[in-house]
């Protein structure tokens, strides 16, 4: 195999792996297996995978593709935080039904009828950031040097997901959150949650990812060339 | 005499009506409620420990406080599920419905700062199941859960 088509191959398996953890999460609440069951045979190897594969790409000296996957996890880090300030904020004053990361945390851990404690609440939020983090790969490896509308869209198609989702039917609250309170104010939180976090995940892009284009530019000479 | 085939039809209308009424009540769970003089959490460990004096084991809790404090809600409420698989073994022997009752529930909620216990009866939630032993376990089950209950009363 040459050098171009390990590329496209590498980062192929990597956007493959970095969507496995948003989707278990919306797997186990569509009743199909247990999250802490998924968690062992999906997550934890597929986390693993990557970050071998950002060892191997930086043994091979990919130093475009490492940057784009390591700046994809930080961005999409910070990003999760900006997502949080509407998320937890929107908890608070009541516009969101329950506290999904605690939730998460004890169905990782398998222990819902006991309830949350420190270590399902650190389980929760280690995976609510991951999967932050994993968006943040798959966008960084599309999008590379990206610009707000796209960030913004990102968030918004992740956020409208969500909200037709398993997850949210498993709620109790309906598509898109109508059948709670009045309607429009879990929707309206995850919106602005999901718009702010692609906002900020494309600001901090534009700066991590300088000079580096989309997938699409990045990977046409070498699919053109292995075509001919 | 065709007056009184129509009263003595109408009597016997009635008296089915009521006889289904009445077995309709009889077969409603019957509810304790039992104020404890201990807090919350004495009351949930007390009956953690008295559960193995009754000759029964803890066999899964359910936390609603925990759980629903995820929902932003503050409550003290646990539930506890109580038995024994050699007594399980008998009543599913006799009848493989009766997991619907078994194993027991007891509920522990707070109150207005008052602890409260809560359990259906055991042998008016088998009583819906066909079955001489499964109706015996029952009665010997509420014995039992009255007397662990009641430890709380005191």
């Amino acid at each position: 195999m040459n050098i171009q088509k390990l590329e496209i191959l590498l980062t192929f398996i990597l956007l493959l792996l970095s969507a496995i953890s948003p989707n278990l999460f919306v797997i186990a609440q569509a009743g199909i297996a247990q999250l802490s069951s998924l968690a062992f045979k999906f997550l934890i190897p597929s986390v693993t995978l990557i970050f071998i594969i950002i060892l191997i790409l930086k043994i091979f000296k990919y130093t475009e593709l490492v940057r784009l996957t390591v700046t994809g996890i930080i961005a999409g880090l910070i990003a999760t935080v900006a997502l949080e300030i509407f998320r937890e904020s929107g908890f608070r004053l009541g516009t969101m039904p329950g506290e999904l990361p605690r939730l998460m945390g004890v169905l990782l851990l398998n222990q819902f009828s006991s309830g949350p404690d420190a270590l399902s609440d650190a389980a929760g939020w280690v995976y609510h950031f991951w999967n932050g983090a994993a968006f943040g790969i798959i966008f960084s490896l599309l999008f590379g040097q990206s610009k707000a509308w796209q960030g913004i869209l990102f968030g918004l198609l992740i956020g409208i997901g969500f909200m037709m989702s398993p997850v949210v039917k498993s709620l109790g609250i309906g598509l898109f959150g109508f059948e709670f309170k009045n309607g429009y104010e879990f929707a309206t939180t995850v919106t602005l949650a999901h718009v702010a976090y692609g906002f900020a995940l494309s600001f901090l892009l534009r700066r991590f990812n300088k000079r580096i284009p989309n997938i699409w530019l990045r990977l046409k000479p070498s699919l053109l060339n292995n075509y001919i | 005499m065709k007056y009184f085939k129509s009263k003595i039809l109408g009597l016997a209308f009635i008296a089915t009506s009521l006889l289904s009424v009445l077995n309709a009540n009889a077969q409603q769970a019957k509810l304790i409620t039992v104020k404890s003089v201990k807090s919350f959490e004495m009351t949930v460990e007390g009956i953690k420990k008295g559960v193995a004096d009754a000759g029964m084991m803890v066999l899964a809790e359910i936390n609603h406080g925990k759980i629903l404090s995820m929902t932003g809600l503050t409550i003290n409420a646990e539930s506890i599920f109580i038995g024994n698989p050699n007594v399980g073994k008998d009543a599913f022997s006799d009848n493989m419905a009766v997991g619907l009752a078994i194993p027991l529930r007891i509920n522990v909620y707070e109150e207005k700062r008052v602890t409260y216990i809560n359990y259906f009866a055991p042998s008016s939630e088998l009583g819906y199941f066909k079955g001489d032993k499964v109706k015996m376990i029952g009665q010997e089950l509420d014995k039992k859960i009255s007397m662990l209950t009641g430890m709380f009363e005191r």
